[in-house]
């Protein structure tokens, strides 16, 4: 299998505090990699070097062959990333179908019709798309009344809206009972095998990861501390040594 | 120009600078902790200087002249200091999380309120204080006599400054006043302290205007436009030096004032123009200001809301169409003078429209919008008046123009988000204002121009309400379709997730300039429409107050509302018609009627007829 | 609640905000359909709100006149009536309170006016709607000469006779260096203009050596003196007033700026603006105004006693200029035999009327009426600022010329 994202060297400090240290990875196509690490390890920080929310201060990120250590978000979304927040952020005056169809008409290229009648188009795309994440009795429903389990499911229709080949989560569960995290992750990781997705998360619910990731990297105070099978990772005594340290592996925290 | 001169110049600008300094410092401070931009520090200052002519006197009689003089000053800081109090427990207090939009308004309604009062309490006549005993002469500097006062001045700025250094280092007060400017979320965890923390600062903020004002005495008469005059150059000097930035504003009070003292020299007529020219290239340069925190960017915008616009049904369409046929059998049944306020009406149902695209649509405070309409009110008269252009070519002529400047000042606006794009919004209209009140050879100054009216053919009434109710109308409807458009929807989504909407690939700042050049554009049309329906046009079409009346339309209507804003306009505007002839006090109304609006229904009245007759969202 | 139900009310929601604000202004047409009856219907429109200190005394002054010819039986037989309003002190404001003045309240004349651009505005539309107007206060000369028009009066001396007044005196005294300080809008402007035209006739080697255009309301004074000392004038014209002028005198006495120098000065002796330099009054200025208290002639006493009676106050310049406004309306109205627009207009060209400090004329060519000023010097006298050596120059003396007038004013 092919490298799909290739990251080598990044560093990334806020004043005194370093995020992110020297990280270097590589996410082969199609493959599920988890990145996990305690609160204020640096995972969000990674995901938003990646999305081009944030720019990195050494390093370089490769996607798809591509150089896209400066790609802002827009560029990183047009060639082929899609991704949700750890803190989700939809559309709020907007119906659950509509905020699908904006990602649809941006992906067209008609954010500057002034014309045509936005509410029609791509409706039927975009009913598919959130009929698949298991909300599509809420089409017509404005996000901003919506439960926080259901905004995530939103975020997730409209990230794969645009057809990624590589899908970033960062926490795509959290907020949800554990029943419901599980059977959204089948959802997606069914879909993404389907489709040929890659796809890169992040959770702190360490069944989720362990059941969903075919890689593990563990980050700790910016650095990768380990990386390898979930079995591999599970094992590792550094690994266990921190999760101790922070209330043991078993951490959930929204 | 021989170095004593200079000399004794740049003193002069070093006393003006500490008078500014003292007067914006407050404002800084009261950002700073409350992020509110407080229009009423004008006031504050204003009344400062009143309540020192009224109490110095009287004091200087009764004790002795120092003790007196000295402690008039005080007295009249205290007192500024505690109706600071009382503002901000009766106002701001309730107001602290709404969008800014509605702070600087719900100020601004104070600003009203004051003016008229003062007019009540101290008479219309300025009124001159005492000067300062034992500085009342000169000294003598390289040979040149330089005012003892002018001196005390000088050194008064950097004593302040001073003053504030060691009460923010040394008191618990001053901490937390710092922690909560580096931080909001700090202030939010404070809890109960925070109150206190908020009503200190106003204490501080507005006894410090108020002393500017006092010190003022011995140099200007109080009168009832001190307010004004301060506000603006209090913003500029703000806003260079870095909202919250008490040093900033030092250093920005000290570039002001050598820049007019110096620039009287080179450009006697253009003083207006200097302070807002620099404002302008500083906030282009460094939107934060010279010692500013660079705006943290806010997640969604304050005006995101959870209303979907939903296509209107069949019954909403035909209820609109009778409404307009109702409308448009008004000159059957209605004298010409009722035609000419629908004329206006329709022309300020356009300009609110235009505004709400920034405000409702695109969450863009536009604090300078005035200016669009003026530069299209000038651009048409321009054209009818200087050379003689058909009227349709001029009224084509107005939304070009002012589409081109919007468009010019947005490419620098458009990535700048929340306070600061609204200030220099603002610094934009000053400087356009400035150029149409300076430039008399080409705009007649504040003659303004005179003599524009339709050509023949649209000279009646009748016509001239026709053609506006089709260009004005069908302006408003071509702004309603946007909204509906996937153009509008891209502008929402930027107003509701500015993150989210870069991750699918949309440019929120590009939509946002966009927005800026149509609704510039719509606006200039109105201002176009605005000229031929009045004949005349002078530069108080660009004036603050102008963007304040549009504000207040469009708030009034409702800016999550598609069409409110044309109800807003008509609501102030046919108000404002029946309440100024029978009322000297139509400030004082106007005020009061902001503050009620922003208090009492922030939806506007479209959006609370909504919330009355359509059903709610239900929640699951 | 169901669907059926919210959407008639909606549809009620929207016809009834429609409906209001069709009904609001239909209901204001219909309380125009009250036709004029007996009386004289004059419209009156000022700043009152914005510039109070001028226009609240000018108001008692048309009052005092209204009652005063209403007491005695009005004009031939019909009783006077004003209906006042507040111009806001804003050009399109006051175009659309004129509109309604004359449309709505169907008055005979509209007068009055403060600001030079809000009388250019709504002399603009009285000559587009056949109005006729009478301009009080504005100053510009525009608004009798290149923007005049056939329904435009003005009663004030403008800014070129008032220059010319001062100019006058300046010529005895042969000062050559000057510097202008005015204020920077239309009205500084004019008179700075006027000035260098006048003094140049006047004393042909004159020459201008310094000048400083403030912004309205925002002198900053101690740059500006300095600014002003330091071209070293023999002679300082002044134009600015109010607080400007308080700014500027006290920065000015202190800097020494006005030793040993000749200094004219526009307005300064007006009541209104020299009440409030109390003792502080610059002495030995030259200037325009109105010694209220020394003011001789039966006329202007029994006006000023009048005056104290009804309002127990002295009166200012805007009282008599208010006064004098009705009594030439009287006037116009009695030549005309009738409220006839044109009529009126043709009576007014050349009409003489009396008033407190004399018989005056509204000058045909120009619709210039020839009240003059007071010129004198300022004193301090028991804590006060008070003209002396004065002396009243008639209006007539310093017009423009026929044939400038025949040049400038649009035929
Ligand atoms: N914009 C920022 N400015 C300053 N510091 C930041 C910023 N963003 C993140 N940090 C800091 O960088 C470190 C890494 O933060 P990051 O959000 O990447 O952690 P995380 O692993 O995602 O944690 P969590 O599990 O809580 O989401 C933290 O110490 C955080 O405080
Ligand atoms: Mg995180």
């Amino acid at each position: 299998m092919s490298v799909q994202l290739s990251v080598q060297g990044l560093c990334k400090r806020f004043g005194g505090v370093v995020a992110s240290d020297d990280v270097s990875f590589d996410l082969k196509s199609e493959e599920h990699l988890a990145v996990i690490g305690p609160n204020g390890a640096g995972k969000s920080t990674l995901f938003k070097m990646i999305g081009g929310q944030l720019r990195p201060d050494a390093g370089q990120i490769r996607f798809d062959g591509h150089d896209i250590t400066k790609a802002g978000p827009r560029a990183v979304w047009r060639s082929g990333l899609g991704q949700t927040f750890q803190i989700t952020a939809t559309f709020s005056s907007f119906t659950v179908r509509e905020n699908v169809q904006i990602a649809l008409m941006s992906l067209n290229r008609q954010t500057r019709n002034l014309w045509a009648a936005a509410h029609e188009l791509h409706r039927d795309e975009a009913q598919a798309l959130i009929d698949a994440v298991g909300i599509g009795d809420f089409a017509e429903r404005s996000c901003g009344v919506l439960a926080y389990g259901d905004l995530k499911r939103v975020e997730l229709a409209i990230a794969l809206a645009s057809r990624p080949r590589l899908l970033m989560m960062d926490e795509p569960t959290a907020g949800m009972a554990p029943a419901e995290r599980r059977a959204l992750m089948d959802l997606v990781t069914k879909m993404a095998r389907r489709e040929g997705m890659g796809i890169l998360f992040t959770e702190h619910d360490m069944d989720i990861v362990f059941g969903h990731a075919d890689r593990v990297l563990v980050l700790d105070q910016g650095c990768i501390v380990a990386q390898g099978s979930p079995d591999a990772v599970r094992a590792d005594a550094k690994v266990q040594e921190i999760y101790l340290g922070t209330g043991g592996m078993a951490d959930e925290r929204v | 120009m021989d170095f004593a001169f200079f000399i004794l110049q740049f003193l002069n600008g070093l006393a003006s600078a500490s008078s500014l300094f003292i007067a914006a410092c407050g404002l800084s401070i009261i950002f700073g902790v409350t992020r509110i931009v407080n229009f009423a520090h004008g006031s504050f200052y204003m009344l400062g200087a009143y309540f020192a002519v009224t109490l110095a006197p009287r004091l200087m009689e009764s004790i002795n002249p120092f003790l007196g003089f000295w402690g008039g000053i005080l007295a009249a800081a205290m007192i500024v200091g505690l109706l600071g109090v009382l503002m901000e427990m009766l106002l701001l207090r309730r107001i602290y999380h709404v969008p800014e939009l509605f702070q600087l308004l719900a100020t601004f309604g104070v600003v009203l309120i004051v003016q008229d009062l003062v007019v009540l309490i101290w008479g219309p006549e300025d009124i001159l204080g005492p000067r300062a005993p034992g500085l009342k002469g000169a000294v003598n500097i390289l040979d040149q006599r330089f005012p003892e006062y002018e001196l005390f001045l000088v050194a008064a700025g950097p004593l302040i400054l001073g003053a504030i250094w060691l009460l923010f280092r040394k008191t618990r007060f001053g901490v937390l006043v710092r922690a909560a400017t580096e931080d909001r979320e700090m202030t939010d965890a404070l809890g109960i302290n925070q109150k206190l923390l908020f009503t200190g600062v106003l204490f501080l903020g507005a006894s410090l205007a108020g002393l500017a004002g006092a010190l003022q005495i011995p140099k200007e008469p109080a009168n009832g436009f001190m307010d004004i005059n301060m506000i603006a150059e209090a913003f500029v000097v703000t806003v260079i030096g870095g909202m919250g930035s008490v040093p900033g504003a030092f250093l920005a009070a000290l570039l002001i004032g050598e820049l007019q003292a110096f620039g009287i020299l080179l450009f006697a007529k253009s003083t207006l123009v200097l302070a807002f020219l620099a404002m302008a290239v500083v906030l282009i340069l460094r939107p934060q200001g010279l010692l500013g925190k660079p705006a943290v960017n806010t997640e969604h915008s304050e005006f995101a809301s959870s209303i979907p616009l939903r296509p209107w049904p069949r019954w909403l369409v035909l209820a609109w169409l009778g409404a307009i046929v109702v409308f448009a059998c008004l000159p059957f049944v209605v004298d010409s003078f009722t035609l000419k306020l629908a004329i206006e009406v329709m022309v300020f149902a356009l300009f609110a429209m235009s505004l709400n695209l920034l405000i409702g649509l695109g969450g863009v405070i536009s604090f300078g919008h005035a200016a669009w309409f003026g530069v299209g009110a000038y651009a048409a008269g321009l054209l009818a008046v200087h050379s003689h252009s058909p009227m349709l070519l001029a009224l084509a002529a107005a939304p070009l123009a002012a589409g081109v400047a919007a468009a010019l000042v947005g490419a620098f606006i458009a990535r700048l988000s929340g306070v600061y794009l609204a200030m220099l919004t603002l610094a934009a209209a000053q400087l356009i204002y400035a150029i149409a009140f300076q430039w008399t050879g080409l705009t007649g100054g504040d003659d303004g121009l005179v003599g524009a009216w339709p050509d023949a053919w649209a000279k009646s009434r009748v016509v001239y309400f026709y053609l506006t109710l089709a260009l004005a109308g069908g302006a408003v409807f071509a702004l309603r379709h946007i909204a509906y458009a996937p153009f509008g929807y891209v502008l929402r989504a930027g107003r509701d997730g500015p993150a989210r909407a870069e991750a699918i690939g949309i440019n929120v700042a590009a939509a946002r300039w966009v927005a800026f050049t149509i609704a510039g554009m719509a606006a200039g049309l109105a201002g176009g429409l605005y000229t031929f329906s009045k004949g005349s046009i002078d530069p108080t079409v660009l004036s603050i107050p102008t963007s304040v009346d549009v504000l207040a339309m469009t708030l009034l209507g409702g800016v999550h509302t598609v069409l409110g804003p044309v109800f807003g306009a008509a609501a102030l505007h046919l108000l404002q018609d029946f309440a100024m002839p029978i009322t000297d006090h139509w400030r004082l109304i106007l005020g009061g009627g902001i503050i009620a609006m922003v208090l009492a229904f922030p939806e506007g009245l479209v959006g609370k007829l909504r919330s009355w007759f359509m059903p709610a969202e239900e929640t699951p | 609640m169901s669907k059926f139900l919210s959407r008639r009310r909606a549809i009620l929601g929207i016809f009834s905000m429609s409906a209001a604000v069709c009904a609001v202004l239909a209901g204001g047409s219909m309380i125009s359909s009250v036709s004029a009856a007996d009386p004289i219907k004059i419209g009156e429109l000022n700043s009152y709100g914005r510039f109070a200190a001028f226009t609240q005394p000018y108001r008692n002054g048309w009052q005092l006149a209204v009652d005063e010819i209403n007491a005695a039986g009005g004009v031939n037989g019909r009783m006077l009536e004003v209906i006042s309003r507040d111009d806001g002190a804003k050009p399109g404001d006051a175009v659309r309170v004129a509109e309604e003045l004359v449309s709505r309240e169907k008055v005979d004349v509209l007068f009055g006016t403060f600001l030079s651009n809000v009388g250019l505005a709504v002399s603009d539309y009285a000559a587009q709607n056949k109005a006729l107007f009478l301009a009080a206060e504005p100053l510009s000369d525009a608004i009798t000469m290149a923007k005049g028009n056939r329904y435009t009066f003005r009663m004030r001396p403008n800014t070129y006779m008032q220059t010319k007044m001062l100019v006058e005196q300046a010529k005895t005294l042969g000062v050559k260096r000057w510097a202008i300080v005015a204020p920077n809008y239309a009205y500084g402007q004019s008179a700075a203009e006027n000035f260098k035209r006048l003094i140049k006739e006047a004393i042909p080697d004159a020459e201008i050596v310094a000048e400083q255009y403030p912004a309205l309301g925002k002198i900053d004074a101690g740059a500006t003196v300095s600014a002003l000392a330091q071209a070293k004038p023999d002679g300082v014209f002044n134009v600015l007033f109010g607080g400007d002028l308080a700014k500027f005198v006290r920065e000015g006495n202190v800097r020494g700026l006005f030793e040993k120098r000749t200094v004219l000065s526009l307005l300064t002796g007006e009541p209104e603006w020299l009440s409030l330099l109390k003792d502080e009054a610059p002495k030995g200025w030259i200037v325009t105004g109105y010694p209220v208290n020394q003011v001789e002639g039966d006329g202007h006493k029994m006006f000023a006693d009048a005056y104290k009676a009804k309002f127990n106050d002295t009166p200012r310049l805007g009282s008599l200029l208010g006064y004098v406004m009705i009594q030439s309306i009287k006037a116009a109205v009695e030549k005309a035999g009738g409220t006839d627009t044109e009529k009126m207009v043709d009576a007014l060209k050349g009409l003489e009327f009396d008033t407190p400090i004399g018989m005056m004329t509204m000058r045909g060519d120009d619709h210039q009426a020839t009240m003059g000023a007071w010129i004198g010097k300022i004193d301090v006298k028991d804590g006060k600022g008070v003209m002396t050596d004065w002396a009243y120059a008639d209006g007539k003396d310093y017009m423009f010329s026929a044939e400038e007038v025949m040049k400038t004013r649009p035929q």
